[in-house]
This record gives C-alpha cells, structure tokens and sequence, in this order.
C-alpha cells in the first residue's frame, strides 16, 4: 500500500480536496438514490410487510408478477393511454411552439405561462375540475353534446373502455405546455441564418419547417419523449382520482395504470413491499429499455 | 451500542435545511424566468439569498417547537397526538376536561391527511424514531397494524387494557388483538353503525311515509325498496341511490369478505336477490350511475336529485358540515332496508409506539379520551364520532336526543340500537381492494347485461385476481403469528 501508491485510499488522500468538493452530491446520491435502488432490488426477492418479519422467496414475486392478468392489464392500459396520448403530445407541442416562435403572435409570454400551467398545477385540482367536465349526469361534455342530440355517455363508468379517454385527454392536457416550452427553447437556439440562406434559395415555410426545424429540434424531441414516457409510467394521480380512489381502476379495470398497480400493493393498498419493489423493477426496466430504443433508432436514422 | 438515531436525525436535518435553501433560490429563479418578470442576475441572486435566510429563521424556529418535553424549569410532561383533520376537533373539544383532570400533561397535536398520516406512521414505527406519542389508525388499517412489534402491548402492566374489555363493542375489541391473541396494541375509538339516510322532503312529495318506522317497515323486502324506487325516481333528474350496485354492497358493507380460513365469503342469503334489484334499478334508470363519493352525487345529495344513500352514522358529520348544510330538515335516519342489520362501516383507533417516550402519559391521554363517558360525548358532540365505549351511550342528554338537523329525529336512539346488533367480523388486510372491487366488478357485469349469478361469479374472480398477493403477505403475516393451520 505505502509502496505501489496507487491504490483507491491514496488517490482519495491525494486529491482530499477536490473530493471534499464533490462529496455533497455523492453523500446526498448515496442516501437518496444509491440506497434505496440497492434495498429495493433486494426486497424484491423478499415477502415482506415492512412492520414485522421478511421471507426469502427467491424470484416467485417476478413469477406471479407476470402471471397477473391485472398487471398485464395495467401495463396494456398504460401502454395505450401513452402512446395513443403522445400523438398530440409531439404534434401539438411543436405547433404551439412554432406559432410561438413565429412573429405573428403578440403577448407571447401570456400564452407561455397558460400553456405551461397544467404542468404545475396540482395534480388533484386538475383531476376534480375534469371530473366535472366528464361526468354522467352533470358532465359539461355531456351537456354539449346534449345539443348535437347525442345522449348522455358514461365517460368514466359503463363498461370502462371510456376512462382511457379522459385519462388520454389529461395526460396529454398536461405535457403539451411543457413539450412546448423546450421545443421553444430549442427553436429560438437555432441560429436565423440557417433560415435566411434557406429563404434566399427559395424555400417556403413548409419547407423550412421540415427540412431546418425539424432535424435540428431532434435530439432535443428524443428528450422530450423520454421524458413524456416516464411520465407515462409515472400515471397515477388522474385515474385514481377519476375512479374515486378505486384500486380497481374502474369497471373491467380500464382506468387501472402501473402505477396505480404498484401503489396497491404498497404503500397505499396493501403492504406487500417485497411485491411491490419487484414490480417497481420490472417499471424501471421498461423505461431504461425503450428509453435506449428511442435513443438507437434516433441515431441510425442520422 | 452506538445509538445511531441522533445521528441520523442531525443529518436529515441538515440534509432538508440543503434541500430547502437550493429550493428557494431555484423556485424564485424559475418564477422570475417562466413569469418574464424580468430584472438583472444580481438581483434576484440577492433576493433569493433573503427568502433563503427567511425560511431558515422559519425552520429553525419550527425545529425548537418540534421536540416535546424538553423546556427547561417546567415539571410539564408534553405528548404529540398524531391523525388526521377532524380527529383533531374532536380530540380539542375534550381537552377541557383533560386538562382539568392531569393538568401536568400538555397535549400537541400533528395532524395530515388519512394517506400521509398512515404512511408517515409506518415510516417512522419502521426507522424506530419520528412517531407521535399517540397515534389514530383507521379501521381499513387495523390489519396491518395489530401485528406490529412496534407498538407498545396495552395488555401488559401497568396498562392493563383487559380491565376495559367488556366496556367496549366486542367486535372492535376484538380486532385489536393480535394475530395470536398475545397482544392488544390498539384501543377502539369509534364505530360506524350503518343506516339509510333518506331527504323527507322527496318522500313526502312522493306520496310515501316518512315517519322512520315507517319507512323501514315499508323497505323491509326488496319488494318494497323497488316500491320505493319507483316511486322517487324520475329517470334522468331525479334518483333513488348515487349507483345500483351499493344494493349488493349493503350486504358487505360490514366488511366481512373473510371468514377464518380466509375464504372468500360472497355466497350469503339475499345476494342474488340483491343483484336482481340492482339489475332492475340500473334498467329502469332510478339510479345516477355515479359513485357516492363523487363530486355529482354530492351536488345531488344537496338539492334533492339523489333521494337516498346507504353508509355508517358519520356520513351524518359529512351532511351537517360539508355536503348539505343547509339541509335542516330534509333529511332522516332509519335502519337499513331488505332486512340487512347489525352492520358497521369503519371507525379508527389509537395507538402507543414503543418508541415513545411518555408511554404513561399518552395511556393517560387514550384513557381519558376513549374510555371515560366524558371524553367519549365530547368528542362525540364535537364530530360525530360515534363511541365504541359502551357505558357513553347511558348519557340521555346525549343519545335521547332529538337532532335538530333531522327534523328532531332521535338519531343517537337508532345508532345504538343497530350498534348493539353488530356481529362480530374477520378484519383482513384484502378488505379495502376487495371493497373497490364489488363497485367496479358489479357495474361491470350491468355494462355487459349479465344475470345476477354470473355478476356475482365476477365480482369472485375479479376479487381473487385483485387480492392475490396480499393474501400471500397475510397468510405470512397469520404463519408468523402460528395461527396458520393449512
């Protein structure tokens, strides 16, 4: 050790000060995020009730985790509700962001700051003011269609296929303010003269749009859609309000998300912790995994 | 051994004091960069640094209140009471007579909401430090909690709960103990006593009675609840329930899905008879197809559109206060209808963690507040809470009453007489999913047009699915207590 001075203890003695600067970040990291991502995994071959004895069970929580029709419902759900969402995620996004970004629009910061409000409003105010909006008997959509002469629809009950739409209508509500705002962001770094030389050589609006805007926004719309799809994974909140608080999700679970699995199990439902932390692995697995997706198909097409 | 909790305890401290200073300064950035107010870098670094050092003063402060007990030159013991809203108005409206009795105990309450209180409490009674001296359970709860090794055993001296025991509902006495019947960690509060709550006013237009002899005599058979259903329900503005599946809940409303074994208990006499009147309610549209909890059904319990709900005595508490305030008169209580008794939906507990360290004084506190008449009426009085200590319900002044809100109607008369029926229950920790499952499973099977039989074999399977795994953590749970026999 005092000889071969290479070792991990002297590098740290050597460079103590610099290590003194960084150590905030790592001494928060190791209790917030490194600990908890250890004892999780390793809860997840345990059953446990986080009160009084745990058991070894080796890999069965996965087992019978992918043996359940409601997770595998859940994760259908979830899949549909996202990607069906993310459609006027992407597409409205980028369009409020380049009539922002156009100069044809006054009082832009106006539009900016109601755009972004659904993102930090809270969750639970939001899910209760459409749960008005959608409701049977004295639902405001209801009562609009009344006057097409469309009789009144079970948005959140009936046999709960309708949930999803609500649920899509939010989540999408929610992301577009903030799609938006990066996209602005990466719109206005993108330098004029790129568009002047394009207008010199004739190109119209269109043409500029998808030939300039759009390539040059593309990592900053991969970012956008990986953030948008663990918030995908992340839905909770506004099913489980719209359904009252029902584990279930609703008639034929149709409002049931991963999220809203995971939470039955516990902390919320039950406390099967050991269950839940499994299932909260596989979560984290998917999101790693089409996170990498989304970031190879991106780069094979450049 | 070193005592690591202190420790810990400093770091949490300072490591929320970080968190809280950055909070500051990125919060007051964003809103000074997303509102577009405006103004150069120095400024708002340097109005950021005043807001940082004001909410320090504020953290600081809030950190010498926090710790009981330890103001110097007092002979004052203090105990924190921990819960949710409106256990704290009730626990405020009987600190008179507290205070009389043991006024060397200072009471401080922390109160949140029911999901933060409960996960706040298992965090804490986990990591072995943070408790309240005195903490609520709710009843949907009790499962999780009676087995704790956390909380202190009532049934040993110098507590002695057994003392108390006949002066309690037996059935909720009888949740308390633990899995192997060793240990009792928690003192009933109250129960929830289940009854029809009817507004008069619709009745009376309708040409039915609304006397409430009457109106359970006339509701004593699903004959006669569809009699009464017809006769209210004008199909789309008027309604006879928020939701046709609560007449099959009613049966279950007790929350005995369990039996000892833990199998599922849904086959009972009346079921299908229940289903078929859900099927005829939902047919003929006499209900809103809403749940009773939602924002719609509330608006229609107030202006009359729902003419009635089945649920325990504190909903009550919910009409005078938050629902229907202004519904003086407009509302009566009777038992339930169809011939369903004795059934009890809820109510909560008190609890003593280990780790506290005024373990006497917060018996002191549960002692005075659950089991003396005066602590219980108080309460009582205050929200409706009704008590689960027997001998409260002696106090005519009380229990005789009428209720103005009622009409004058004796309320507390009906509450005891269904309370002295209660039967006793088999508490699980699958009770709250299966609960959600019987509203979504039934309205389900009405969607698909489905016979009562194979609605109730729906709602089985869903059930089952859904509880799967507690069921496994619970029968670990009855394993380790060795009261599992299979």
């Amino acid at each position: 050790m005092n000889n071969n001075s290479h070792g991990f203890l002297y590098t740290i003695k050597k460079y103590k000060v610099a290590y003194a600067y960084i150590a905030p970040f790592y001494v928060l990291f190791a209790i917030f995020g490194l600990y908890p991502i250890v004892a999780g995994f390793y809860l997840g071959f345990f059953r446990w009730n986080g009160l009084t004895g745990r058991r070894f069970i080796g890999i069965a929580n996965y087992i019978s985790l992918f043996t359940d029709k409601l997770f595998l419902k859940a994760l259908g759900n979830t899949f549909f509700i996202g990607i069906i969402a993310h459609i006027p995620i992407l597409l409205g996004g980028l369009a409020l962001a380049y009539i922002l970004n156009s100069k044809l629009i006054k009082g832009k910061n106006i539009f900016k700051t109601i755009y972004f409000m659904p993102m930090v409003t809270s969750a639970v105010a939001i899910t209760i003011i459409f749960q008005n909006f959608f409701g049977y008997n004295y639902g405001f959509l209801n009562y609009l269609l009344s006057f097409l002469g469309i009789e009144k629809i079970n948005w959140l009950g009936g046999d709960g296929s309708r949930i999803k739409i609500a649920v899509i209508v939010m989540f999408a509500w929610k992301w577009i303010g903030w799609n938006m705002v990066i996209y602005l962001a990466g719109m206005q770094a993108i330098s004029s003269d790129i568009y002047e030389a394009a207008t010199i050589d004739g190109a119209n609006n269109w043409r500029m749009f998808f030939s300039i805007t759009i390539p040059m926004l593309k990592p900053i719309i991969i970012f956008t859609v990986i953030q948008s799809t663990i918030g995908m994974f992340n839905l909770f909140t506004e099913p489980f309000v719209l359904t009252n608080s029902s584990w279930t999700g609703g008639a034929n679970n149709g409002g049931l998300t991963l999220m809203m699995y995971l939470l039955n199990k516990a902390p919320q439902g039950g406390t099967s912790y050991g269950y839940a932390s499994a299932c909260a692995y596989v979560i984290t697995l998917m999101i790693i995994l089409i996170s990498f997706f989304v970031n190879t198909a991106a780069k094979e097409k450049d | 051994m070193f005592n690591y909790i202190p420790l810990f305890r400093v770091l949490n401290r300072g490591i929320a004091l970080v968190f809280i200073l950055s909070d500051c300064v990125y919060v007051h950035l964003y809103c000074k960069i997303f509102l577009f107010i405006g103004g150069n870098m120095k400024k708002i670094m340097s109005e950021s640094f005043v807001i940082a050092v004001c909410v320090c003063a504020l953290f600081f402060s809030g950190c010498k209140k926090e710790k009981p007990g330890t103001s110097s030159g007092s002979a004052k013991e203090t105990i924190l009471v921990g819960g949710w809203p409106s256990g704290d108005t009730a626990f405020k409206a009987a600190m008179a007579g507290f205070n009389k009795q043991y006024p060397d105990i200072d009471v401080k309450f922390q109160f949140t909401d029911t999901t933060s209180h409960h996960q706040a409490l298992s965090t804490s009674l986990v990591a072995g430090s943070g408790a309240p001296d005195v903490a609520m359970v709710e009843g949907a709860y009790i499962a999780q909690y009676r087995d704790s090794t956390a909380l202190v055993n009532l049934l040993d001296a110098p507590y002695n709960a057994d003392e108390l025991k006949n002066d309690f509902v037996s059935f909720k006495w009888n949740q308390c103990y633990s899995s192997d019947g060793k240990s009792l960690d928690s003192i009933p509060w109250d129960i929830g006593p289940c009854a029809y709550y009817y507004r008069t006013d619709v009745f009376k237009e309708c040409g039915l009675p609304t006397d409430p002899e009457e109106v359970a005599e006339l509701m004593k058979t699903w004959d006669g609840v569809l009699k009464v259903a017809k006769a209210v329900s004008i199909p789309g503005r008027r309604w006879f329930i928020p939701d046709a599946s609560y007449l099959y809940f009613e049966l279950f409303i007790n929350r005995d899905y369990y039996d000892k074994d833990l199998t599922l208990q849904l086959n009972r006499p009346g079921d299908i008879e229940a289903l078929n009147a859900a099927i005829a309610v939902r047919k003929n549209k006499w209900d809103m197809n809403a749940d009773m909890w939602s924002s719609e059904a509330y608006a229609a319990y107030a202006d009359g559109s729902c003419a009635s709900v089945f649920t325990g005595c504190w909903f009550g508490g919910f009409l005078k206060d938050d629902i229907d305030p202004k519904g003086t008169g407009h509302w009566a209580v009777t038992t339930l209808p169809a011939g369903v008794s004795g059934s009890n939906w809820g109510g909560s507990f008190l609890v003593i963690p280990k780790q506290s360290k005024h373990k006497d004084a917060a018996w002191k506190f549960i002692k005075y507040m659950l089991a003396t008449k005066q602590g219980q009426n108080d309460m009582y009085n205050a929200v409706d809470y009704f008590p689960a200590y027997k001998p409260a319900w002696e106090d005519e002044s009380i229990y005789a009453k009428g209720d103005p809100y009622f009409g004058g109607e004796k309320t507390g008369e009906v509450y005891v007489r269904i309370a002295n029926e209660l039967k006793p229950i088999v508490t699980t920790m699958m009770d709250t999913t299966a609960e959600g499952c019987i509203y979504s499973s039934v309205n389900a099977g009405l969607a698909d047009n489905l016979d009562a039989a194979a609605i109730r074999e729906r709602v089985r399977s869903d059930i089952e699915t859904a509880t799967a795994e507690i069921k496994k953590q619970q029968i670990q749970i009855l394993e380790d207590a060795e009261v599992w026999k299979k």
